[in-house]
């Protein structure tokens, strides 16, 4: 192929001698401008798309249907305008046509800007908006949840493009294992609305499909339109599969946006139809982690309860026991001590009347010894008397022998 | 719960049986009972998790 290529190259060169660079052709395309004085006109008309700001200077896209061309305005001509270029601003351009040789683009050199009001497309779009209010196509109503965990995402965007790329990148990022369907399809010109409706009713007729993401990177402003059409939108809002726009940059706004499920920021944010499987997965072991050991808990606090419990049985039934043996011991006792008691009664009472009859016996006997010894005394003195008697009768009698014996004696 | 309930819905579930179980005041046979759903969830997670390898088709 090299070969091939390096034999072209040397045809071309031995049989044509007019054969320039890119350069040559820049210059003379900017030497036939400057010259030119055909292409002088005093207003050029369109609307404002794409307005931005770099190094103070303003630059814009003046768009007037398919066409467009780019107008700057240098920050020293900015002060002195009547009127500010803004989005879909209606205007009329005064300035110089400049060509810059470096890249071989043409731009107007803007001395002065008239506004006319809105732009074109500004009604065309705020109508298109207006037919599919009225249908209830941008109603939230209208809008399908995306499923939770597709298996199979659809995808139309254009071939070998950074969207394509970005898009694939952040749906495997964030779910390893998810399959990927790729309609290719042209964004923007012409075709563009044919091929992206065929693509999104060719993965919505998918079963296997569980959501579609249409997407495309940014872009100017007019390249975005095919996105506000009512046909493509109205296909975006019917299909059954939940579908995900995500067009241009964040602060891009389409229709397409609009009707759509859910809206995507950037191409980048594709992954967002499907969940972090990170994390899935972490709050899964987190889960297997804790179920077991709650279950172990329960079942060890209710293992503990079990036991508190039947010991509390166990100590109620013991002080139960206790306290019945322990009533039993104490009426045994009072039985027995009353038997005792009763018994040492009936004791002290036997031992009681034994005193009082030997009490009685005694002072029987004493009355009985008195008697005795009353009436020994009185026998004794009864004898003593006696006995005196007798005593006297003899020393009486003794007296009178005496005295008879003394009168004998005298006599 | 059945096969297409969704997987915050079981998570949730799982979640919520852990709760249950945590708070000790479930009997035994309940606790059981308990255990085995969320085993049972967790292996149906863990099957609708596991998607394989990823395939690109283009058309």
């Amino acid at each position: 192929m090299a070969n091939q290529d390096a034999s072209v190259s040397d045809d071309i060169e031995s049989h044509n001698s007019d054969i320039v660079t890119v350069e040559t052709v820049n210059n003379e395309i900017a030497d036939l401008l400057e010259q030119s004085h055909t292409i002088t006109h005093e207003y050029i008309v369109g609307d404002v798309s794409d307005c931005r700001t770099a190094n103070g200077h303003l630059h814009f896209d003046l768009v007037s249907g398919d066409a467009s061309i780019h107008c700057v305005i240098f920050s020293v001509q900015h002060q002195q305008l009547t009127a500010t270029p803004d989005e879909n601003m209606h205007v009329a351009v005064q300035g110089d046509i400049s060509y810059y040789e470096a890249r071989g683009s043409c731009s107007i050199i803007v001395t002065n800007v008239v506004h006319m009001g809105e732009s074109e497309y500004t009604q065309v779009y705020a109508e298109n908006k207006r037919l599919l209010a009225a249908d209830g196509l941008l109603a939230d109503s209208q809008k399908q949840s995306l499923p939770e965990l597709p298996e199979t995402v659809g995808l139309v965007t254009s071939a070998n493009s950074d969207a394509r790329i970005d898009a694939v990148t952040a749906i495997c990022n964030r779910y390893p294992g998810v399959d990927i369907n790729i309609h290719d399809s042209t964004v923007q010109g012409a075709g563009a609305i044919q091929e992206l409706i065929s693509g999104i009713s060719t993965l919505d007729s998918d079963t296997t499909v569980d959501v579609i993401i249409i997407t495309r990177g940014g872009g100017a402003d007019n390249t975005l339109r095919v996105f506000n059409e009512t046909p493509l939108c109205r296909v975006i809002a019917n299909t059954e599969t939940p579908v995900a726009v995500g067009i241009g940059h964040e602060d891009d706004q389409t229709l397409a946006g609009e009707v759509a499920d859910h809206r995507l920021m950037t191409p980048t944010h594709a992954g967002e139809v499907v969940p972090e499987r990170a994390q899935l997965n972490s709050e899964l072991t987190q889960l297997s982690h804790d179920l077991p050991t709650a279950y172990h808990t329960a079942l060890s606090d209710k293992l503990t309860t079990t036991a508190t419990a039947l010991n509390t049985a166990y100590q109620s039934a013991i002080s139960q026991q206790l306290q019945q043996l322990e009533t039993a011991l104490d009426h045994a006792a009072s039985r027995h001590f009353e038997t005792q008691l009763t018994e040492t009664q009936n004791r002290l009472h036997t031992a009681y009347q034994t005193l009082e009859q030997r009490k009685q016996h005694e002072q029987e006997l004493e009355q009985t010894a008195e008697e005795i010894r009353t009436e020994v005394t009185a026998q004794t003195e009864a004898e003593m008397v006696t006995q005196r008697r007798r005593y006297m009768f003899v020393i009486v009698l003794l007296i009178l022998i005496i005295i008879g014996l003394v009168v004998f004696n005298l006599v | 719960m059945t096969e297409h309930t969704s997987v915050h819905e079981k998570m949730n579930r799982v979640e919520t049986i852990i709760e249950r179980l945590e708070s000790g005041d479930v009997s035994l046979e309940e606790a059981q009972a308990l255990h085995q759903e969320g085993k049972e969830l967790l292996e149906e997670l863990s099957d609708t998790l596991a998607l394989g390898d990823s395939e690109i088709l283009e058309q």
